[in-house]
């Protein structure tokens, strides 16, 4: 289509017009959550004491439940996750990727459980090719052993209100059915 | 973990709170406590 200038349509500059400032432009980058999946350590409920969800990593930070997990940067780069840093909560893209970082365990020696889930993350957000580095964090879905779903299943379901499924992280293809 | 090469950090605001809250327990229907009959007091008591 020819497009034929006309002078009278000509659109004049509205004179109330104000460029937008930087404060204008602070906005989010991704409306929603972005999904990643992690390891985390259980122990067995005992005595009435709810699970929790321990780091691999750290075995001193647990997950609150039902509060969002905030990350905290011990070498105070400022805002975390960093872009220069490596602070943030971690989180696979995949399944298979995070399955090859062998984070994860079965055993249920010494009563605990190694237990794999999904998580949504939020805020500040670094990105990789394989995963994420994430301000806060929270599991969406979490999958136990097998041998687990009856001792941790409706415990960490109603702990961090989140479903719990079985899966056998060691034949992952195997598929995951829904108990709780 | 290794997440591979990372790219330029973004913001993500969710739509929706992300952390599940605990649904408060539905309060128990109001009994009715029948008013006590007013003592009938005798006559010239």
């Amino acid at each position: 289509m020819n497009y034929i200038y006309d002078p009278r349509k000509r659109v004049r500059p509205d004179p109330t017009f104000k460029a937008p400032t930087e404060a204008h432009l602070d906005a989010p980058d991704v409306f929603g959550v972005v999904e990643g999946w992690r390891t985390w350590k259980v122990t067995e409920p005992s005595f009435g004491v709810a699970p929790k969800l321990y780091s691999v990593t750290d075995s001193r930070y647990f997950w609150v439940p039902r509060q969002r997990a905030e990350a905290a940067c011990d070498r105070f780069c400022g805002e975390t996750p960093g872009q220069l840093c490596s602070c943030g909560f971690y989180s696979a893209r995949t399944l298979e990727h995070l399955l090859t970082m062998r984070y994860h365990f079965y055993t249920g020696r010494g009563g605990s459980w190694g237990v794999v889930g999904r998580v949504a993350n939020w805020g500040g957000v670094v990105p990789g090719d394989q995963g994420w580095r994430a301000q806060y964090s929270y599991p969406v879905v979490l999958y136990v052993p097998f041998e687990a779903a009856r001792k941790l299943g409706p415990a960490l379901s109603e702990t961090y209100g989140v479903p719990v499924k079985m899966l056998n992280v060691l034949k992952p293809r195997g598929g995951s059915r829904g108990l709780f | 973990m290794d997440i591979g090469k990372e790219k330029e950090k973004i913001t993500v605001e969710p739509l929706k709170d992300p952390v599940p809250q605990r649904q408060p327990a539905p309060s128990p229907e109001p009994q009715k406590v029948p008013q006590r009959e007013r003592e009938k007091v005798p006559a010239g008591a």
